[in-house]
């Protein structure tokens, strides 16, 4: 009995150790990115008059004790995970979940090009289409059914309740005649 | 304008045929997002934000208060009938809500938790209106000084009694001080931050920013889970037992007034202060319940003082929030600071120009969450059964029909694409946050408080100079701020060196 629990156990320690890992590790490159972008910002503001940047260190001064703090306190961690493989790991594309908010920050990237070259109800459409369909692998007439009815949604609320207009696209207003964009 | 002036007009706007719908809309479209598990307070108030910018004020704050003022409501009816609390708030009911399903009074929990809502909701509202009065002389103490002291004392509230670490919290909070300073300085008209873009010359804008960190962050997160949000459906009540069930929850919770009174006090004291918010109140006025019931050993086995005090509490909550939030202008919530930035978008600010010439809004947001919350109350008691089928539908349908609704409002506000991007940048940063345990919260109060903090600063420098530090009520901030932040800096070291063996 005890011989085949084991083995589960230690599947699920393996994968509770390796999902710690790679928290882990995105942590490190989370906190390395914060800290990066704090430093610069911080030289960037000796650049201004003292007025204008007093405030900015009165933030970033213990911003980046802090930040310090936290890298020491991740360094004393260090040992319990193998970061530099977690991180190969993810770069390589062997992360299911990065893999999946890196697709799905492509497709929001995506939506954001469409809208600007097509217009907003095209992008609308083309993300939930795209999304429902060869993703989420639903089927043809309710991704169709979906993606038409949020776009009515969107005219419905914000052209005709609010009146509010939305982007028409670059090509679409190429056609409509305006050279200024 | 008087407070009864302000009470009388409060309420005829309120009812009135220009507002009473957004109230009413705004009161569905909370309980719909409190019911769907992974979608908070702050995802219905980030969302509503969005339609602002057309609206008059009375109809704007209707619309975003109600909306999330039925949140709770949706949250504790998932919590009972699916184990699955809509909102980190209606964690307590899973105690004994899912337990009184499982016995077959499922009904009675849900009209207990729902009567106890508006209860809880209502007792909150009553202590805020009671506290206009107070709050508009102890207001008046507060000038440039004391308010950039009081901002960094709810900041450290929040940063260290959130249930996040206290250092990223801090880390998050500080951050957010720091995005607020991008844009061009108002004193100098220097460019701060702007990596030479125009379109950052104005500074980050709210709405995007908020869109981003709440609503496409947990987008991106139902993404990544993906399946149907609800795991298991139980079967459903028929309605006629459903019905009869609810009308004995109901009177269950005016039977134990004298619990919902107790647990809704604590709710409104714990509201008061920054950084609580509801959860935390629900689990101490269920502590409260189970202590002074008679029935102890029954609590955690479905006994429905167990519902009707967290769902009390949680609710009350939102009076005492609301309390500083518009007298300091210091929000103690991320749900707060969306109502915050709600008023910059509607022209209003707080402070004693609300409590004096706006008390009329400010009764208003009292009666909103009233009816708001008697609006979720009828809905939810009668809906029980349709509004729990939300909780079924896939992630995969949902998320790009909400991700379309999301990058539409931030692009509304300015007519700005770019702003759909600000959206996604704070989206993919608010999910790191969300899974790193970094608190989004404090990062949106750093980000709203910094605008404050400059402002009161430059103001304190210019009329009283350096040594404005060592006025009383800015000193003693700073000294409770310090003292408070010292002591759980000891606490944790000290926790820590008793736990580790040497």
């Amino acid at each position: 009995m005890t011989n085949e629990i084991e083995p589960k156990v230690n599947k699920a320690e393996t994968v509770d150790k390796d999902k710690r890992g790679n928290l882990f590790a995105l942590e490190v490159c989370f906190l390395a990115f914060i800290g990066i972008i704090v430093v610069v910002a911080f030289l960037e503001a000796t650049t201004y008059k003292i007025v204008s940047s007093r405030t900015p260190f009165v933030v970033m001064v213990p911003l980046l004790i802090l930040i310090v703090i936290h890298a020491m306190r991740l360094w004393r961690a260090r040992s319990a995970f193998d970061t530099r493989r977690h991180i190969i790991t993810a770069l390589a594309g062997k992360n299911a979940i990065i893999n999946k908010v890196l697709v799905f920050s492509g497709w929001m990237i995506g939506m954001v090009t469409i809208i600007t070259l097509m217009g907003h109800y095209a992008g609308v459409f083309a993300f939930c289409l795209i999304l429902m369909r060869f993703f989420g692998a639903e089927s043809w007439k309710l991704t169709l059914f979906v993606s038409a009815g949020t776009v009515l949604f969107l005219f419905s609320v914000f052209e005709i309740a609010f009146n509010i207009d939305l982007y028409r696209g670059l090509i679409p207003r190429w056609f409509m005649g305006y050279r200024d964009f | 304008m008087t407070i009864f002036e302000g009470m009388a007009s409060g309420l005829l706007q309120s009812t009135s045929l220009t507002v009473f719908p957004y109230l009413f809309v705004g009161s569905l479209f909370g309980l719909i997002i409190g019911i769907i598990p992974g979608l908070s307070g702050h995802f219905a108030m980030a969302m509503a934000v969005t339609f602002l910018y057309t609206m008059e004020p009375a109809t704007g704050i209707a619309f975003i208060l109600a909306a999330h003022a039925t949140v709770a409501q949706g949250g504790g009816l998932t919590a009972i009938l699916f184990s699955t609390p809509g909102t980190g708030q209606n964690a307590a009911t899973l105690l004994d809500g899912p337990p009184m399903r499982d016995k077959g009074q499922a009904g009675i929990a849900v009209g207990a938790a729902m009567a106890s809502c508006f209860l809880g909701a209502t007792f909150g509202a009553a202590v805020l209106a009671l506290l206009i009065p107070v709050l508009r002389e102890v207001v008046l103490f507060f000038g440039p000084p004391e308010v950039f002291f009081l901002a960094f004392l709810a900041l450290t509230f929040v940063a260290v009694l959130g249930k996040e670490d206290m250092t990223r919290s801090l880390i998050a909070a500080l951050l957010g001080m720091l995005l607020a300073m991008v844009g061009v300085d108002n004193v100098t008209n220097t460019f701060r931050f702007t990596l030479g873009s125009d379109h950052l010359a104005d500074g980050l804008q709210l709405v995007p920013v908020i869109l981003g960190l709440f609503a496409v962050a947990e987008m991106i997160d139902l993404w990544v889970r993906g399946g149907t949000l609800a795991k298991e459906v139980p079967q459903a009540l028929s309605a006629k037992e459903t019905q009869r069930q609810i009308f004995t929850g109901i009177g269950l919770a005016f039977k134990n007034w004298w619990l919902v009174l107790r647990c809704s006090a604590i709710g409104t004291g714990m509201g008061l202060i920054p950084g609580l918010g509801s959860a935390p109140a629900a689990f101490v006025a269920y502590g409260h319940a189970k202590q002074s019931s008679k029935n102890k050993e029954t609590f955690g086995k479905g006994n429905v003082e167990g519902v009707i005090g967290p769902e009390a509490a949680n609710d009350a909550v939102e009076g005492g929030a609301l309390a500083s939030t518009l007298a300091f202008g210091i929000p103690g919530s991320s749900s707060m600071a969306i109502l915050l930035s709600g008023l910059f978008i509607l022209g209003l600010d707080t402070g004693p120009r609300m409590l004096t010439q706006n008390v009329d809004i400010v009764f208003v947001m009292i009666f909103t969450i009233i009816f708001g919350n008697l609006i979720g109350t009828i809905f939810g008691m009668f809906l029980v059964n349709p509004l729990s089928r939300a909780t079924s539908i896939r992630a995969s349908v949902m998320v790009p029909v909400l991700m379309s609704v999301i990058a539409t409002g931030a692009y509304a506000g300015d007519r700005a694409i770019f702003h759909i991007g600000v959206a996604i940048v704070f989206g993919i940063l608010g999910y790191g946050m969300k899974v790193l345990n970094y608190s989004r919260a404090a990062l949106l109060i750093g980000f709203v408080l910094g605008f404050a903090v400059e402002k009161n600063l430059y103001l304190a420098l210019l009329l009283d100079g350096p040594l404005f530090v060592l006025q009383p009520i800015p000193l003693g901030l700073l000294v409770t701020t310090i003292v408070f932040l010292g002591w759980n800096i000891f606490t944790i070291y000290r926790d820590r060196t008793k736990v580790i063996p040497k």
